[in-house]
């Protein structure tokens, strides 16, 4: 019995060791999340415009292209407690805030807890708990029960590949991004774009499988009523606080649009109708919008840095009507 | 309680630990420390349903006592009767009430009476089919006499509930089991370490190989009207290695943990997709199931003996009934059914028996004849479990009338998954069938790998294997098993 366990505690010695580096490293990794939260923080006090929602925000709202300074905070798969939470966490130190700018989309009202591990890396970086989780596996060790080991070796490899210059080019990104975002870029207002066109998943089987992944979501959430709730709270918190609450949608792309389940659409802007109205607020919807070109989209439903830049432009000079 | 779970991690050291250092002097305190194990194990997935195990071991161990005293035959066969009434009971009632209730109400329906009668909304208990089997063996042991009915009640529940194989298999004989509980076990060192390499191959098995064949198998049948023939004859070979991954992994963990505690479990899987024939298959899968069906169904039915029609009859309701064990849906009597269709020729033709030697034996490849009599035997397989495999029989039929429409061949566009994963997981497939083919002269496929190896060779060898769960882990998915 001896042998049995000094050999298995030989054995399972450097596993322990690699668990507690890698627990080490990802702790003090870099994140899109902790990205973003920094981001806010240092710049608190200058922000005027905070940008809010899910990916379509943050790859679709360009903050440079504001003529007042924004920010983006949304984040992939971003769900509105989330926006609300990390508005409202940091509404006292916002002291120049003058709008925030929440998106809906297609599936914004059907999912409050974010999909996927999304919860627990965006705790990571930010603090935010979703109230229904149990964090405490994610607490002891990241590399086992939060990022998981496949993640956290593919950031750990990209990180190493990074930071050893592996590569021909110098690249600024050492975190969480998608396919997609050039590794050559890096944040700037927590904003960060996709790059090109990806011209293969602009067809109709693309658009069917997308939309029907919405579409799952959608026909099996229960959470709609608690969405509205938490986005009320949000709305009127703002308000309260003298801060200018604007409902927004960024621009998909035609031929997509046209796949589009129209009684989820209806529904949708019946219950952003109603939600202007008992607000007295506006929602600038330009998902159906045709005039953005393919050029202008990475993918159907989200917009590169071409689109991005364009779109916040629009933004920005429909905001402006409201200060003239 | 998974054995993929970081619950059972925490939990089979403790209960180690507990076993050897603590209970290890006395035999009934060690028995005791099990059969509370094993109900803490249980009762991690649903408490309630412990009753139920209490309840079907309480039966029977009252029945075996009772056997033991009555020699009136018939008051023997009346506790007979009972044990298997109630445990047959409460596997009907729990799994196939509904199934019974819809199919009635279809069958009136079609003759033209239709009549709506209630659905329940029954829980499935976990592993009910196969402790209840596992007990009921014991009761028809004692009936033919073929053990002695034990007076020791905590070795009795143990041995229904033990925590290793008590929610999956394999199913054991009390015969080969419960003996075990009686006699004191002492720690062996080798049997030790070959149960954690088992363990280590077990969840190879599910979390790599399975898991993963799982995520690209669920998509091809979820959205198979928009793939080519060859993506769904794809998705019905990965949906093969996903379930002989996850089952005869899950087999192979409760091997490897049985033998850490000092027991010695029957083998569940035999290297199956090397069989030559479907009868070497049926040898060599679910063994402890099949042998089952064999002793207590097969053979009191007159199995292979008599008339060629009561032959062709004992084969179509051993496979019907194996079909149906594995769930309420007609697929699964469809599966069992064209199992028997695959087995007759082999019976009628004495051919069953032709291969009961392992393939390829001492050599390094099999020989032209064994390698497409294996291919064809695994096509069959295949096939056949499409019906396991689908949600309906409407489902199946509109899959292989699919196959059939669409039979050209084409690089996979897998929705679920990058053409990256997809070759990753092929590559693995292969690796993993390169190592079983290499191993099957034993008990589990690297049960003789690196006896002769260096130390740090064979250490890289099992890190290799865990690291490769590890990065596999999050794919996690429920052991197939669980909802038979």
């Amino acid at each position: 019995m001896k042998l049995f366990l000094k050999k298995i505690l030989f054995f399972v010695l450097p596993l322990l060791v690699i668990v507690i580096m890698m627990d080490f490293y990802l702790t003090n990794m870099n994140s899109l999340y902790k990205e973003k939260a920094n981001g806010l923080a240092e710049h608190a006090n200058e922000i005027e415009i905070l940008i809010l929602g899910n990916s379509h925000a943050t790859y679709g709202v360009d903050p440079s292209s504001f003529s007042i300074f924004a920010f983006n905070i949304a984040n992939v798969g971003q769900s509105i407690y989330f926006d609300k939470e990390l508005t409202l966490q940091n509404l006292k130190k916002l002291t120049n805030l003058k709008y925030v700018l929440i998106s809906l989309d297609y599936h914004s009202f059907y999912f409050s807890s974010q999909r996927g591990e999304r919860n627990i890396w965006s705790y990571y970086g930010n603090g935010i708990k979703y109230p229904s989780d149990n964090y405490k596996k994610a607490d002891i060790s990241p590399f086992l029960f939060g990022y998981d080991p496949r993640v956290s070796f593919s950031l750990l490899k990209k990180d190493i590949l990074n930071k050893w210059e592996f590569r021909d080019e110098d690249y600024f990104i050492d975190y969480d991004v998608e396919l997609g975002v050039s590794l050559t870029d890096s944040t700037v207002k927590g904003y960060i774009s996709f790059s090109g066109t990806e011209q293969n998943v602009f067809n109709t089987e693309y658009y069917i499988n997308r939309i029907k992944g919405f579409d799952n979501l959608i026909n099996s959430s229960t959470e709609k009523e608690l969405v509205l709730n938490e986005l009320g709270e949000l709305i009127s918190t703002l308000q309260s606080k003298g801060v200018k609450p604007i409902l927004f949608s960024t621009p998909t792309f035609k031929e997509y649009n046209t796949f589009l389940d129209s009684s989820i659409i209806n529904n949708n802007l019946i219950d952003s109708e109603i939600l202007c109205k008992k607000y007295n607020m506006e929602f600038l919807d330009y998902s159906i919008n045709h005039d953005f070109i393919k050029d202008e989209f990475f993918n159907p439903d989200h917009l590169n840095k071409k689109g991005a830049a364009r779109f916040s432009r629009i933004l920005d000079s429909r905001l402006k009507l409201y200060t003239n | 309680m998974l054995f993929n779970s970081i619950e059972f991690t925490i939990f089979l050291p403790v209960i180690f630990v507990l076993y050897w250092f603590v209970t290890n002097k006395n035999l009934k305190l060690q028995n005791l420390l099990l059969l509370s194990a094993s109900y803490f194990f249980y009762a991690w997935w649903d408490w309630r349903f412990l009753s139920l195990i209490i309840f079907s071991s309480t039966i029977d161990y009252i029945v075996g006592l009772k056997l033991l005293e009555s020699t009136d035959e018939r008051k023997r066969k009346i506790l007979l009767l009972t044990s298997i009434f109630v445990n047959i009971g409460f596997l009907g009632f729990f799994k196939y009430f509904n199934f019974f209730s819809e199919s009635f109400v279809q069958a009136f329906t079609l003759l033209g009476q239709p009549f709506e009668a209630s659905r329940l909304n029954i829980i499935l208990p976990v592993g009910i089919s196969f402790y209840t089997f596992q007990t009921l063996s014991y009761s028809i042991d004692v009936y033919r006499r073929k053990i002695e009915p034990t007076k020791d009640i905590i070795s009795f529940f143990s041995f229904v509930s033990f925590f290793p194989q008590l929610v999956a298999g394999p199913i054991e004989r009390a015969t080969n089991l419960l003996p075990q509980f009686y006699k004191k076990r002492n720690f062996n060192y080798l049997n030790a370490v070959d149960g954690l390499k088992q363990i280590l191959w077990g969840l190879f098995k599910k979390v790599v190989i399975a898991d993963n064949c799982a995520i690209i198998a669920n998509d091809i049948f979820a959205n198979y009207a928009s793939y080519s023939g060859s993506t769904l004859v794809l998705g019905a070979v990965f949906f093969a290695f996903q379930i002989y991954g996850d089952f005869s992994g899950y087999s192979d963990i409760a091997i490897g943990t049985a033998r850490l505690f000092g027991f010695n479990l029957m083998q569940n899987f035999a290297f199956p997709y090397f069989s030559r024939d479907i009868a070497e298959f049926w040898r060599r899968w679910h063994i402890s199931l099949s042998t089952w069906f064999r002793d207590y169904l097969y053979i009191p039915l007159g199995g292979s003996r008599g008339s060629t029609n009561k032959k062709i009859r004992n084969i179509f309701i051993i496979f019907i009934v194996s079909g149906f064990w594995h769930g309420a849906n007609w697929t699964f009597i469809i599966w069992g059914a064209l199992n028997a269709i695959y087995f007759l020729p082999l019976l009628l033709l004495s051919r069953n028996r032709d291969n009961l030697n392992i393939a390829g034996e001492g050599k390094v490849l099999p020989s032209i004849r064994e390698t497409i009599n294996i291919l064809l035997t695994f096509s069959l397989t295949v096939f056949a479990w499409i019906f396991f495999r689908a949600e309906s029989v409407t489902h199946a039929f509109s899959f292989i009338k699919h196959i059939c429409n669409n039979l050209y061949i084409e690089i996979p566009n897998i929705l679920a998954v990058g053409k990256w994963h997809l070759l990753i997981t092929c590559t693995l497939i292969l690796i993993f069938t390169t190592i079983e083919w290499m191993g099957r002269e034993g008990k589990y496929a690297i049960e003789k790998y690196s006896g002769n190896w260096k130390r740090g060779m064979k250490w890289g060898f099992y890190y290799l294997i865990i690291i490769s769960i590890f990065i596999y882990s999050k794919n996690q998915q429920e052991f197939i098993y669980f909802q038979f």
